[in-house]
C-alpha cells in the first residue's frame, strides 16, 4: 500500500478506518483496565 | 581510610580474586567467541558478518556481561544474605565502585582478547584509529559495568534472576550499545567523518549518568537488601 | 459514600465522550492529513499522558528513596501500572497512525523507537516487584529501577535520533487551527481526569494488598465487665 499522500491534492484523502480503529483501540483499552482495575479493587465489585 | 582507598582496596581484593582463579574471565571469553560463532551460523551470507562486527561484537559482550554481573555477588553472598558486606570496614559505595571498577575491568580483558578474533573471523578490515577504538571500548565496557553491577546485587537476592537481569539491562543500555556498536563499526571502517568522538561522547554522558547514579542509591540496595 | 476519585472517573468519561464526539464529528480536517489527522486528538494526549504518568513514578519513587513512606511505594507501582498500559496504548495508536502517513506500520523514528524501549524498562520494573515478598525491598528496588528507567529516556531519546532519523510530518503551530485546539485540550482534560481515576484505583488495590500482607494487629484486650 503507497501512503495515501502520495494521491491527489496533498491531503490525505479517506482513512476512516485508521481513525475509528485508533479511537475504537483507546475505548477497548481504556475500558478493559478500568474493568480490570474494577474486578480487583480491595471491596470486589463495589466501587466504594 | 578515605572512600578512594576503600574504593582500590575493594577492586585490588576483586582482581586478586579473578587472578587466582579466572574463572569469569575465561567463562565470559568462550561465552563471547560462542556468540560470534553462532552469529556467523544464522548469517545468510559471509558479507553481512563484515558489516554487522560492531554490533555482534557488543551483543556478544553484552549477553557475556549479563550472564556473570550477578556471579559478581554471588561469592559474598554464599554464605548468607547482602548483609554481610554491611560489616565490611569500607563504605558501600566503595564497595560499588570497587566491584564495578573490577567489572569494567574484567569485561575489557575480554574485549581485547575476543576483538582481534572477530576481525580475523569475520575479515573485517580495521582502517580506523585504535586510540579512539580502545576509547570506545573502555568506555563501553564501563556502560554495562554500571548498571549491571547495581542490578546484579538487585537480581542476585531476587527469584528468577537469571532471566531478570537481562530484562532490567537490555532496555537501559539500549543508548550504550547503540553508541558502542556504531561507534566501533564508523572508527573500524575509517571514520572520514569523524562521527566516532559524537558516539564517544554519548558513551561518556551515559556513564556519567549511570556511575553517579548508581553509586548513589548502591548504599542503600545494600541495606534494605 | 463514593470516594472522590470516582467525581473525578466520571467527569474523565463524560469529557472523553465529548472529546472523542469533537475530535471525530466536529473538529475540521486537518490540512495536510486530512481526516487521518483525527488521530491527533487520541494519540498526543495518550503520548503525553504516558509521559506525565510516568513522571508521577518517578516521583513516587524518589518519595519512598526520600521518606521510605510507602504510601509514596504505591504510588510508584500504581504508576508504573498505569503507566505501561499507556504506553501499549501509545505504541498502537503511533502504528495505526504511521500506516495512512508513512507508509508502514512500524518505523525505526526516535520517539517511536525510545517509546518501545520505555515500555520495555518499566516492564522490566513490573516484574522485579514481582521477584521478591519483601515489601522493603521490593519498593526500594522499584524506587531505584524507577530512577534509572526514567532517566534512561531522554538518554535513549538522542541516541536513538543520531542512530536513525527518517523526516516526519509534524503538526507545527500554523497547521493547527483555533477549533482544533480547542478538541485538543478537551481531551487531554478527560485524559487528566481518567488519569487520577485510574491512579487513584491502583493506589488503594496496592494499599490494600500491602495491609493485607502486613502482620495481623492483635485482637483487641477484652473487657472485663463486673
Amino acid at each position: 500500500m503507497t501512503p495515501l499522500l502520495a494521491q491527489g491534492t496533498g491531503m490525505i484523502q479517506g482513512g476512516w478506518e485508521f481513525v475509528w480503529a485508533g479511537y475504537g483501540l483507546t475505548w477497548l483499552i481504556f475500558g478493559g483496565y478500568a474493568i480490570s482495575l474494577i474486578v480487583r479493587s480491595p471491596t470486589g465489585g463495589d466501587l466504594s | 581510610m578515605n572512600v578512594i582507598r576503600q574504593t582500590f582496596e575493594v577492586l585490588r581484593k576483586e582482581l586478586l580474586v579473578e587472578w587466582r582463579s579466572p574463572a569469569r574471565v575465561s567463562g565470559l571469553f568462550f561465552f563471547a567467541l560462542a556468540m560470534l560463532l553462532m552469529v556467523a551460523f544464522a548469517s545468510p551470507t559471509e558479507g553481512i558478518l563484515r558489516t554487522q562486527a560492531g554490533g555482534t561484537l557488543w551483543i556478544s559482550l553484552l549477553l557475556a556481561s549479563t550472564r556473570s554481573m550477578d556471579q559478581s555477588w554471588s561469592t559474598e553472598m554464599e554464605h548468607g544474605a547482602a548483609e554481610g558486606m554491611l560489616l565490611w570496614p569500607v563504605e558501600p559505595v566503595a564497595i560499588y565502585y570497587g566491584k564495578a571498577l573490577a567489572n569494567t575491568a574484567i569485561l575489557l580483558a575480554v574485549t581485547v582478547a575476543i576483538f582481534p578474533l572477530m576481525v580475523g573471523l569475520y575479515d573485517v578490515p580495521v582502517r580506523g584509529d585504535l586510540s579512539m577504538l580502545a576509547a570506545i571500548a573502555v568506555m563501553g565496557c564501563a556502560a554495562l559495568a554500571a548498571p549491571g553491577t547495581l542490578y546484579g546485587l538487585i537480581t542476585a537476592q531476587a527469584r528468577g534472576a537469571s532471566v531478570l537481569l537481562p530484562l532490567l539491562m537490555f532496555p537501559l543500555v539500549v543508548p550504550a550499545l547503540l553508541a558502542a556498536s556504531r561507534g566501533t563499526m564508523v572508527v573500524i571502517e575509517g571514520d572520514p567523518m569523524l562521527q566516532g568522538s559524537s558516539w564517544l561522547s554519548l558513551l561518556v554522558a551515559f556513564n556519567a549518568i549511570h556511575w553517579s547514579l548508581s553509586g548513589l542509591f548502591f548504599g542503600r540496595v545494600l541495606e534494605d537488601g | 459514600m463514593p470516594k472522590w476519585e470516582h467525581i473525578a472517573g466520571l467527569l474523565g468519561l463524560i469529557t472523553l465522550i465529548v472529546g472523542h464526539y469533537l475530535g471525530l464529528f466536529w473538529a475540521p480536517p486537518e490540512r495536510m492529513m486530512g481526516d487521518v489527522g483525527r488521530l491527533f486528538y487520541v494519540h498526543v494526549p495518550v503520548a503525553m499522558f504516558a509521559m506525565l504518568v510516568f513522571c508521577v513514578a518517578f516521583v513516587g519513587a524518589l518519595g519512598y528513596l526520600l521518606t521510605s513512606r510507602m504510601e509514596a511505594d504505591w504510588l510508584n507501582e500504581a504508576a508504573i501500572e498505569v503507566g505501561v498500559v499507556m504506553n501499549v496504548l501509545l505504541l498502537m495508536l503511533g502504528s495505526i497512525w504511521g500506516k495512512p502517513t508513512w507508509g508502514v506500520w512500524w518505523t525505526w523514528d526516535p520517539r517511536l523507537t525510545s517509546a518501545t524501549v520505555m515500555l520495555l524498562t518499566f516492564v522490566g520494573v513490573i516484574l522485579l516487584r514481582q521477584a521478591t515478598q519483601s515489601p522493603e525491598k521490593r519498593a526500594t528496588w522499584s524506587a531505584v529501577a524507577t530512577v534509572l528507567a526514567f532517566v534512561n529516556v531522554p538518554v535513549t531519546y538522542m541516541s536513538v535520533k543520531w542512530w536513525r532519523s527518517i523526516h516526519q510530518m509534524q503538526s507545527t503551530p500554523e497547521t493547527v487551527s483555533e477549533p482544533m485546539v480547542f478538541v485538543f485540550r478537551v481531551n487531554l482534560l478527560a485524559m487528566a481526569l481518567l488519569m487520577t481515576w485510574f491512579i487513584a484505583r491502583r493506589w488503594r488495590i496496592a494499599k490494600h494488598r500491602a495491609m493485607a500482607e502486613a502482620p495481623a494487629p492483635l485482637p483487641p484486650a477484652p473487657q472485663v465487665t463486673s
